[in-house]
């Protein structure tokens, strides 16, 4: 489309010597802070920043804990 | 296999005098982010705890730690100093007292409301809550505050909740939670600093605010989390 642009792409994904770093990071960075950080993605609006399958995933059935009157004295 | 509280502190006794005691943890964060000109009272109960038990081998060993949230709720609209009652009632409740660790969003008029909760006897961590992604520590009148990016916040609740080091309880509010979590966006603003924006039309994201608080204070020195020797890394 504009053959005097030269497109280079630089994608820690494609370097061998980030491998360990994106490694870890693939870990410890939710699928949206992932693909920004690393897989060259747009951060922008609409974009939602917490992974619905990680909340779904983060659910137990731990009951909830219970409280005595917080309003005494009010 | 009797496991006794001593405060935080969690034994497992054994007269044996060959068997070594480990003694561990069971705290609870609270994270109280109060409300101002839109947005409501809320407050987080994080769970966090190690639990002895009893190895293969007959040696008292830890469990993985555990963090998890076990209550999130709204607090009705009320003044600063009923607001400091509820607080201090809160932090007094049988079921969390003595072993219960209390952060508060003193951004603002937050720092008016922490002077009450000083004058109540509340000991909390005052958080200020700055733009950007950095920590910083500064002192007013003799009161320490942490300065710690609202980014920050978020992003440690994100990667938490995506390691599976934060989970989430069944508890009244706990859809109204999800809502909140899903409804965060982030954004690049005009200055290139990432935004992260989120809020419900039952809230300004206030249950999801006051989880990361008590996520943030559970690693916290303030609470004595970095308690132990390690060597230094990085450094030549």
């Amino acid at each position: 489309m504009y053959p005097e642009v030269e497109r280079i792409r630089a994608c820690s994904l494609d370097l061998p010597r980030m491998a360990k770093l994106v490694a870890r990071q693939r870990k410890v960075l939710s699928k949206f802070e992932f693909d920004v950080e690393h897989g060259l993605n747009w951060m922008g609006r609409g974009h939602q920043f917490f992974d619905s399958a990680a909340i779904t995933a983060a659910y137990t059935d731990t009951p909830q804990l219970m409280l005595g009157n917080l309003y005494a004295g009010v | 296999m009797q496991v006794f509280e001593r405060g935080e502190d969690l034994i497992l006794p054994n007269a044996d005098p060959a068997v070594e005691i480990v003694k561990w943890y069971r705290r609870f964060l609270v994270g109280l982010d109060i409300a101002q000109a839109q947005d409501r009272n809320a407050y987080s109960i994080c769970i966090d705890e190690r639990v002895p038990f009893y190895d293969a081998n007959g040696r008292q060993d830890l469990t993985k730690r555990r963090r998890e949230i076990v209550r999130s709720d709204h607090l009705p609209a009320m003044s600063y100093a009923d607001l400091a009652t509820v607080t201090r009632n809160l932090m007094t409740d049988p079921a969390i007292a003595g072993r219960s660790y209390l952060v508060v969003d003193s951004s603002g008029v937050g720092r008016a409301f922490c002077d009450i909760l000083n004058s109540k006897s509340v000991q909390h961590t005052r958080v200020q809550m700055v733009s950007g992604e950095n920590e910083s520590e500064t002192k007013e009148r003799g009161q320490t505050f942490n300065n710690v990016g609202r980014t920050r916040l978020l992003s440690a609740l994100n990667s938490a909740i995506h390691t599976g080091d934060l989970s989430i309880g069944n508890f009244e509010a706990c859809d109204l939670l999800r809502q909140e979590l899903e409804s965060f966006e982030a954004d690049v603003g005009s200055t290139g600093r990432v935004r992260i924006e989120g809020g419900t039309k039952f809230g300004h994201a206030d249950l999801a605010v006051s989880a990361s608080l008590a996520l943030w204070l559970s690693d916290h020195r303030s609470i004595g989390a970095h308690i132990g020797e390690a060597p230094l890394r990085g450094f030549w």
